[in-house]
């Protein structure tokens, strides 16, 4: 979104605070009060932050797992690959 | 400049202002302890977050709520930024009052959220991203003589367009200072007070139109 950056003519802070004086006169409750706090909508926050830090631990979890899982499948293709063939006539199957 | 769709789908930077220290946060952020037992205990615990939650969570309701003019929309929005804030707390490296940053990432998704909504009512084939009061007799009900003045506010509110409302809403729910709300919209200080003095202008005389209206309807019955 394009905003405004430049002005030639600018505003005082004398003349701002004039402004907000005259709306806080003119529409009485201005500034306007925020909502109450609601409670319900905190715990929604929090539970589904909760919830989502879980999850990524969760996703983690599984990544190291599968990982880990890896390596050892890996480790173990690879001590089979480095295990005697048959043709080195040398296997213990042979036996 | 990033795009308010892609920040608001990327960490919300705080490095737009100077931190003096660049260590210890920025001098006088009154929830620089907060901040910290947050990047401490999140995600496991959650006892300080939850107090930032309850200092902020109306204030950003609300922010979001004038911003948007839809409460389930505003719900949703707050719970967005309170995550975003929850997950990447950790990033935020004390450039800008912890408030500020705050503000950012709720402008952005407040950003996102109205662009995705107005496209909607266009397809919708309403009026567009302007929350005007259509019909005649919505304006009446809404003009009734039983509304508090804050409801007159909240009224005269609406019929500001998107970028005079942000920046009221911003001075006098956010509660931000000029610098403050300078930062959140990306602006020089100059252009912020020009663009908030003019929005109040509107906002008066909106407020003193409708006022008038009121007046008329009340002789009239």
């Amino acid at each position: 979104m394009k905003l405004e950056t430049d002005f030639d003519d600018e505003i005082t802070d004398e003349e701002l605070a004039k402004i907000e004086s005259e709306l806080m006169d003119l529409a009485g409750p201005f500034p306007l009060p925020p909502t109450p706090p609601s409670e319900q909508r905190m715990q929604s926050i929090l539970q589904r932050a909760k919830l989502e830090a879980l999850a990524a631990e969760a996703a983690d979890f599984t990544r190291d797992g599968v990982t880990s899982g890896l390596k050892g499948v890996i480790d173990t293709l690879l001590a089979l690959g480095e295990k005697p063939s048959p043709e080195d006539g040398d296997s213990p199957d042979k036996d | 400049m990033e795009t308010v769709e892609e920040q608001s789908d990327e960490v919300v930077s705080d490095d737009k202002s100077e931190c003096p220290d660049g260590k210890s946060g920025y001098p006088g952020d009154v929830d620089a302890d907060l901040i910290a037992r947050c990047k401490e205990e999140l995600p496991h615990e959650t006892a300080a977050y939850y107090e930032l939650l309850k200092k902020y969570e109306s204030m950003v309701y609300s922010t979001c709520y004038r911003m948007l003019g839809d409460k389930l929309e505003a719900e949703e929005a707050t719970q967005d930024a309170f995550l975003r804030i929850f997950h990447k707390i950790h990033q935020f490296e004390g450039r800008s009052t912890f408030k500020t940053w705050m503000f950012r990432i709720v402008y952005n998704f407040c950003m996102t959220r109205r662009r995705k909504l107005a496209t909607k009512r266009e397809r919708e084939e309403t009026v567009g991203d302007e929350m005007i009061i259509r019909t005649k007799e919505e304006h009446r009900m809404a003009m009734g003589p039983d509304m508090d003045n804050s409801e007159y506010v909240h009224l005269a509110l609406k019929e500001l367009r998107d970028e005079d409302r942000e920046i009221i809403t911003l001075r006098f729910i956010s509660d931000l200072s000029l610098e403050q709300i300078a930062e959140v919209l990306d602006a020089k200080l100059s252009a912020t007070k020009m663009r908030l003095y003019r929005a109040m202008e509107k906002f008066k005389d909106v407020y003193l139109r409708q006022q008038k209206a009121r007046e008329e309807m009340l002789n009239e019955a």
